[in-house]
């Protein structure tokens, strides 16, 4: 009877210890946008010819001065979720970022687009811990 | 049905019912993370123009996450310090204020939550969330587009903590 019992309980504490992972990954807009705006030639392209090379509308137009800023808003989320049926971590890392092209407002020609980098959020599930540095 | 089987049937329905009754997990939300690792060393407010903060670091994104600038306490904290109108602040990683200077400002959230469930079928469900720390990167530019304001602060539980605060004297 024991043995049995010992069994079972033991049965038990692996099932409940049995774990699961699950990824997702949500994109608002193209990240890629980032790629494909190397084409752009400053003083070469054209606002008109923007939405060909980038394939996507201007999040926002907007004057500054002489100039015609165009944005492109896009954001990258990735969560990673570790879960042993009763006790589930997870963690969450966004990234929104702004692609601008500045174009002269009288010509239309693109005058600018400055630094692209794109950041990749990681995928990582542990919470807890601290990723600040010297602060 | 014998002895042994009632046990061992007892036994997985009461396991099984005691997964189902309660759990608990931890979340954490982290916003735009790479902000904490941007480097402002080289900034120099009197010195620094805007167009080199955009040739080496690019401008702060214009769209950011739920409530990131929303009662942070940021505003009223530099509304204090350089009289710069609090909804100049609110409203965007990039905006105008009333006296007409140019701000960029990126941000980093990094949000937590623990849930303890007391089962899925039974309705109580205990859940705390904190802004666990905020970080923000405050450019302003004078009229020149010069910069005038460095600061670097971080926001752990409501109180402002000032990492690095360079101005025109």
């Amino acid at each position: 009877m024991s043995g049995h019992l010992t069994r079972i309980v033991l049965t038990v504490v692996l099932a409940a210890f049995c774990s699961g992972c699950m990824w997702s990954r949500v994109r608002m807009n193209d990240p890629d946008i980032v790629e494909r705006a190397r084409a752009i030639r400053p003083g070469v392209t054209k606002a008109v010819e923007l939405q060909e090379i980038l394939r996507a509308q201007p999040t926002r137009k907007r004057p500054e001065g002489g100039s015609v800023t165009y944005e492109y808003s896009y954001a990258d989320s990735r969560t990673k979720m570790f879960s042993i049926i009763i006790l589930t971590f997870s963690r969450t890392e966004n990234v929104t970022e702004t692609l601008y092209i500045e174009t002269d407002a009288a010509s239309g020609v693109v005058t600018r687009v400055p630094k692209l980098v794109r950041h990749e959020p990681e995928w990582r599930f542990w919470p807890f811990g601290d990723d600040e540095k010297g602060e | 049905m014998n002895r042994g089987w009632r046990v061992r049937t007892a036994c997985c329905i009461a396991s099984l019912a005691l997964c189902a009754l309660f759990g608990c997990s931890f979340t954490r939300e982290v916003v735009n993370g790479y902000v904490r690792d941007l480097d402002t060393s080289w900034i120099e407010p009197g010195r620094t123009t805007r167009d080199e903060i955009i040739a080496r670091m690019g401008r702060p994104p214009a769209v950011l996450g739920v409530g990131q600038h929303a009662g942070d306490g940021l505003s009223q904290f530099f509304a204090q310090r350089l009289s710069v109108r609090p909804s100049g602040m609110d409203a965007k990683g990039e905006d105008v204020d009333a006296t007409g200077l140019s701000v960029f400002r990126w941000t980093a959230v990094d949000s937590r939550e623990g849930t303890f469930e007391a089962g899925y079928w039974i309705v109580p469900k205990f859940s705390k969330g904190v802004l666990h720390r905020r970080h923000d990167i405050l450019v302003l530019f004078d009229e020149r587009g010069v910069v005038k304001l460095l600061s670097r602060t971080a926001v752990v539980d409501g109180m402002v903590r000032i990492l690095e605060w360079k101005e025109v004297q």
